[in-house]
């Protein structure tokens, strides 16, 4: 079956998240730091109102915290409620959690669609990546796909360090 | 069940439950009303039953049926005048209520839960009720009018309808002739007649003249039929009109408009569409009003939210338009006149320049070439500014308008959350009423103030701290009718629960007439579950032994009954309240009653909240948290702030006030703004750490603006100096506790939106939410008690328990705390001072208050009338020029009917250790005189200056005897006290010697011959319990009386001091007393000289 992947990088590491789960993608990025707040939550921001939490994805998997550039850009997610509502919510593999969240990126890359066969299972110890974060590679022609386990990577009752 | 079933069935439950919350006040109001049962109300309470009975057997659902059918029979018999409403009725109805809530909360359980007892209780009501119910369900085996014979009045439902008034039933008769006419001797016409008198005859078969024609004796026609509407209820109607029951059958109307008759046991008339037109009228009382969901409400309330942060920008962005646009029409205009002097001065130079002379026609032609130029510049320039000159016209006007309509929309949806405080109110009735019975007490309850509104989320946790607070009054507060009545109060209790506005907070009183709170076994369980110490419970308050009860554990109940006095719910009471950001402040006068007073926030939405920064980051502080705020300059920080244990703490106002660094507790890296407005790293550890930033700087690589730092220590040698530097400390409270946050800077205060905090955070205790303030970002509400939590601050520990050296410093603090002196004048610009421990209240009074009996002027304080007296009748002061309009009292405590004193002007409350001056100025009324900062002041002795203006008080002192020559040594640490307790004595003729601590005394006793030691306890060095032991054991003088003297009110100390083998004990300013004591003691020692009282 094909699935379509909003890509993104972290640092130079392309990474893809199914499109279904994506609400929006934001470019406005005045975060509200918040001291005391666990190392991979960035910060908080007003979207039109509302209060996200915007989580640096890159500290998840093992990266430095994000230097904010003008490319940087924050991939707004669907909350479970509403991927609930969705027609296709029986194929989406993926969890969010029940409140808004965003994850800032370093810049947006191609849409892609790849038939979910081509999905393999990441290698021992990608890229020094703790294994529970990774969902899977998709090996393309000029690069590796790099597809993140978004429900464990927003994982906040467990891994609040 | 499909979804619309269930949807119908959902909505079926929450407007079961709404009939349910009805029933329970109206049956209550039944009981009350005992004998006369308004009708109204029964109708109310049988609709509503009915209702559920009839939605509920729709679903099938037997048991809420059943249980309802039930109650609806005994209600119906209390309807029809059959049965009276006795307590056991009620509280068989109650119990079905409550079963029936019960069963609603789970619809789908309610099958499988049992009813018998409930129905049981209520049936036994039917069968032991004075008129045996008839059971009208018998009478359906008889026969009955065939089904169709109603259609045959060929009447529609709105025929019917309008033929019938409000109230009245609808039956069928069926009269047969001449059994029912001729064989009881009427006619045709007698039977009309009676018909008409009670009710209604909607129509007839045969017609009405036919009938009123019949002489009663025809076998022809067999049987009237009558459509007949009345108020009567059914049997009752058959008997009236003298026919059996099963001829007389309720009618209803259907759907198609024609009426149709059912079983009298069947469903009764009101149900269907009948039951809607025939309450057309009930319905249309009612406000009209919609269910609407909460998350849209709250949706609602986030887009309005959205709206004013766009107002706030659009109006930003305006007012630079504006601004610029101005500027721009300035610029032009200099560039008018600018351009306007050039030409002058290009046209005189052309026309004064000698070659151009006698070229008349060249001249005009350079003249208007310079002219068409200069219009083209100014064109041009015009043109170019032209964008930012736009004008529009009404712009500001219209902006208003959206402002305020924005204002006024988000005000609007923040009401649609607010709900009458009934929705808790009401359930305490109930509450109350089962508790008097159980506890055999009798309680009656007032609630005021129902139609206060509260936001939702207010109002749903209130509930459970309400009901605590309402149930221990019922329990601990009111006394048994026999306790009331011996102690000469009615025999039934009183609580007033109500709720009003005040100050923009919402206030809730619950206040009983029972028996108060026993301070002092609250302090002794307190002392005995380790809550405090007793060091600590001498010092207490009456307010903070009070507010004990709210610490967890603590519960005066004597016997732990199923009602209340497990020990736990005050303090749940209080962390609930606090956690809505509100306060709870108990008041008990023991036998009188208490009044416990709840402050709450009309809403959590919205919250008044302190804007301050840390560290570069924006917070809020909500009101509700803030004492004071308190601003200590650079130079004054040595003075003001001391280190305890490393910890920096604030003397404010002779109270240890712990501080916390909130960019410190947040984890923040420290930083400050230098000169240069550059935020850098704060390398110092404390507070008080002298070191400037200079000192840094040979550690770290000097960077371009480090390099220039060597000049900024030349200029400023320490860098606290600044008045950057100053603290800027919000004093915040958590209940009784007290402690100061450093903050970088404070903005303004704002109304916060309050958004809930993401479980991100949750490992965050310093944040109770965030907000997104004007500027759109996003900014954290520190939570006070989170942040004491994180900062490590121990209240009690922090100032009572580290170390003696820290015990000390308080016990000198808490004293020096008792010597506050009020300062005020009298019209002139002399200072005057009373000891605020003798100051029970200060009243604001206008002069046409006062009324004059003889030469004494008079004011009404609390109920009874007062003295009052002006210092310049009794003191050698200067006399006032003009009386003021208004004025103030000031009425002291500790003197036997005390007289108010008349102030001008309140000055100041001032915390002094001065020793006060007998000798500059003297005389009665008169202590002595301390030279403050403030300038002189007289410190008045009120006993004295009471005396002076009311001689008679003199003669009172007889009491006490004659205390003239008695040697007294006077052992007291605070000079003022020393003062004035020595001063006290050597007003009745004491020989006074002092010694200012227990080491003197000791020393002092050694010297000299006394007959009478006062000491104080609290000293440094030897204590008054030392000193006591000390002169017991001594051989000489271990004879020696002892009183003692204490500035507590509190006397939980008592049994120490006692054992320690003093005679008496005393409050230190109640002068009276004192010497009371000094009499009694000295008189008991002069019977029996021998005998030392108490001893070791």
């Amino acid at each position: 079956m094909e699935k379509q992947f909003t890509t993104f990088y972290i640092d130079e590491m392309h990474c893809g998240i199914d499109i279904l789960l994506v609400k929006e993608i934001n470019r406005q990025l005045e975060i509200s730091e918040v001291a005391g707040a666990p190392v991979f939550i960035r910060g908080l921001l007003n979207l039109r109102g509302q209060i996200i939490t915007v989580i640096d994805i890159g500290v998840r998997l093992g990266f430095a915290a994000r230097q904010p550039t003008p490319r940087s850009r924050c991939i707004v997610l669907k909350t479970t409620a509403e991927l609930a509502l969705l027609p296709q919510s029986a194929d989406i593999e993926e969890d969010t959690t029940s409140e808004m969240v965003g994850l800032l990126v370093d810049r947006i890359g191609d849409m892609i669609t790849v038939d979910d066969r081509e999905i393999q299972p990441p290698p021992a110890n990608f890229a020094n990546i703790d294994g529970r974060y990774l969902s899977g590679v998709i090996q393309r022609e000029t690069d590796l796909l790099v597809i993140p386990k978004i429900g464990e990577t927003l994982g906040c009752e467990k891994n609040i360090g | 069940m499909s979804a619309a079933d269930d949807a119908i069935l959902d909505e079926l439950i929450i407007e079961s439950k709404e009939h349910l919350e009805n029933i329970e006040p109206n049956l209550l109001a039944l009981e009350k009303e005992g004998g006369q049962v308004s009708p109204e109300i029964i109708n109310t309470i049988f609709r509503a039953i009915h209702s559920i009975k009839g939605g509920f057997g729709f679903y099938g659902l037997k048991n809420i049926q059943g249980l309802s059918h039930a109650m609806e029979s005994v209600l119906m018999q209390v309807r029809d005048g059959k049965m009276a409403i006795t307590p056991a009725m009620t509280d068989a109805l109650l119990v079905g209520v409550d079963k029936l809530r019960t069963m609603l909360d789970d619809v789908m359980a309610s099958e499988t839960c049992s009813i018998e007892a409930e129905c049981d209780r209520l049936l036994q009501l039917l069968q032991g009720g004075e008129l045996p119910a008839p059971p009208v369900a018998e009478k359906s085996g008889q026969p009955v009018p065939a089904a169709d014979s109603v259609d045959r009045f060929g009447l529609t439902a709105e025929q019917i309808c309008g033929r019938m008034r409000n109230g009245q039933h609808l039956y069928h008769l069926a009269i047969h002739c001449p059994a029912d006419l001729g064989d009881r001797q009427r006619n045709g016409a007698q039977l009309l007649t009676s018909l008409a008198e009670i009710g209604d005859i909607i129509a007839a078969d045969p017609p009405q003249a036919d009938i009123a024609a019949l002489t009663g004796e025809e076998e022809q026609p067999a049987t009237l039929a009558i459509l007949y509407a009345t108020v009567l209820d059914h049997d009752f109607l058959a008997s009236t009109i003298g026919i059996a029951g099963s001829q007389c059958v309720t009618a209803t109307i259907t759907a198609h408009g024609k009426p149709a008759q059912e079983s009298s046991a069947g469903l009764p008339p009101e149900s269907g569409e009948t039951a809607a037109a025939l309450r057309k009228t009930k319905k249309q009382e009612k406000a009209e009003t919609i269910r609407v969901k909460v998350s849209l409400l709250n949706n609602l309330m986030a887009l309005a939210g959205e709206l004013v942060l766009g107002r706030n920008q659009i109006k930003q962005a305006l007012n630079r338009k504006i601004s610029s646009a101005l500027a721009s029409t300035a610029a032009l205009k200099r560039f008018e006149a600018g351009l306007a002097n050039s030409r002058k001065v290009l046209h005189s130079s052309i026309q004064s320049d000698p070659r151009l002379k006698d070229e008349n026609r060249k001249n005009d032609r350079l003249l208007a070439t310079v002219d068409r130029e200069f219009g083209q510049i100014l064109g041009n320039f015009r043109y170019s500014l032209g964008f930012n000159l736009i004008d529009m016209p009404g712009i500001s006007g219209l902006m208003q308008n959206v402002d305020l309509v924005t204002s006024k929309l988000q005000n609007n949806i923040m009401n649609t959350r607010m709900q009458p405080i009934d929705a808790v109110f009401s359930k305490f009735p109930r509450i109350i009423r089962d508790m008097a019975k159980k506890l055999g007490k009798e309680i009656q309850l007032t609630v005021e103030g129902s139609e206060v509104e509260l936001d939702k989320s207010v109002i749903e946790t209130l509930g459970d701290p309400l009901t605590h607070l309402i149930r221990n009054c019922a329990d601990h507060g009111i006394e048994t009718p026999a306790v009331r009545m011996s102690a000469g109060k009615t025999s039934f209790g009183k609580i007033l629960l109500r709720a009003h506005h005040e100050a923009g907070m919402v206030n809730i009183d619950i206040i009983d007439d029972g028996a108060g709170l026993d301070l002092e076994r609250i302090v002794e369980k307190a002392i005995s579950t380790g809550c405090i110490t007793r060091e600590e419970a001498a010092m207490l308050s009456r307010q903070e032994a009070m507010a004990l009860i709210l610490t967890p554990g603590l519960s005066t109940a004597r016997v732990v009954s199923d009602v209340s006095g497990r020990g736990v719910g005050m303090d749940v009471v209080r962390t609930n309240i606090e956690k809505l950001g509100g306060e709870v402040v108990i008041d008990s006068t023991p036998g009188k009653g208490t009044r416990i007073n709840l402050k709450l926030p009309l809403t959590l939405a919205i919250i008044p909240s302190l804007i301050i920064s840390a560290g570069g980051r924006t917070f809020a502080v909500p009101q509700v948290n803030m004492e004071e705020l308190v601003r200590i300059r650079a130079r004054d920080i040595d003075d003001k702030i001391e280190e305890i244990q490393h910890k920096p703490v604030l003397r404010l106002r002779n109270k240890l006030l712990p501080l916390i660094r909130l960019d410190e507790t947040l984890g923040m890296e420290r930083t400050f703004v230098d000169s240069k407005g550059v935020r850098r790293p704060d390398k110092r550890q404390g507070i008080l750490d002298r070191r400037g930033i200079t000192a840094d700087s040979g550690e770290e690589n000097p960077s371009e603006t480090e390099k220039e730092l060597p000049d900024d220590r030349r200029q400023v040698p320490t860098r606290r100096v600044r008045s950057a530097n100053a603290l800027n400390i919000l004093v915040l409270k958590l209940g009784t506790d007290r402690y100061g946050l450093i903050v970088e800077r404070l903005f303004d205060n704002e109304e916060i939106v309050v958004k809930p905090l993401s479980s991100y955070f949750s490992n965050c205790p310093f944040y109770c939410g965030a907000t997104i303030m004007g500027d759109g970002r996003v900014a954290m509400i520190l939570d006070a008690a989170g942040l004491a939590e994180a900062a490590g601050l121990r209240f009690a520990d922090a100032l009572k328990k580290e170390g003696a050296l820290q015990a000390e410093r308080y016990q000198r603090e808490t004293m020096r705390e008792a010597q506050s002196l009020l300062l005020f004048r009298n019209g002139t610009s002399e200072l005057f001072a009373v000891n605020l421990a003798m100051v029970a209240r200060i009243e604001k009074i206008s002069s046409s208050a006062i009324e004059q009996i003889g030469e004494l002027e008079y004011i009404t304080h609390e109920g009874s009338s007062m003295r009052i007296l002006r210092l310049h009748h009794f003191l050698p002061v200067q006399v006032p020029a003009a009386i003021p309009e208004t004025f103030y009292v000031i009425i002291p405590k500790l003197v036997t009917d005390p007289l108010g004193i008349v102030a001008s002007r309140i000055v100041d409350i001032i915390a002094t250790s001065e020793e006060i001056n007998r000798k500059t100025i003297r005389g009665p009324g008169i202590i002595g005189s301390l030279s403050l900062a403030e300038g002189l002041i007289v410190v008045l002795n009120l006993y004295s200056l009471f005396e002076a203006a009311d001689p008679s008080r003199a003669r009172a002192e007889v009491e006490h005897g004659d205390l003239r020559g008695l040697k007294v040594l006077l052992a007291e640490d605070t000079g003022f006290f020393r003062t004035v307790i020595q001063n006290y004595l050597e007003s009745v003729g004491c020989e006074v010697a002092v010694a200012k601590d227990g080491m003197e005394a000791w020393g002092m006793l050694g010297q000299g011959s006394y007959d009478l030691l006062v000491t104080d306890i609290v000293m440094p060095g030897l204590d008054g319990i030392e000193l006591t032991e000390r002169v017991r054991d001594a051989a000489t003088f271990r004879h020696m009386p002892v009183i003692a003297l204490t500035s507590l009110m509190g006397e939980s100390d008592r049994t120490r001091i006692l054992a320690a083998g003093v005679d008496a004990y005393e409050t230190k300013l109640d002068r009276e007393h004192l010497l009371q004591t000094i009499g009694r003691v000295m008189s008991a020692r002069s019977d029996r000289p021998a005998v030392p009282a108490g001893g070791r």
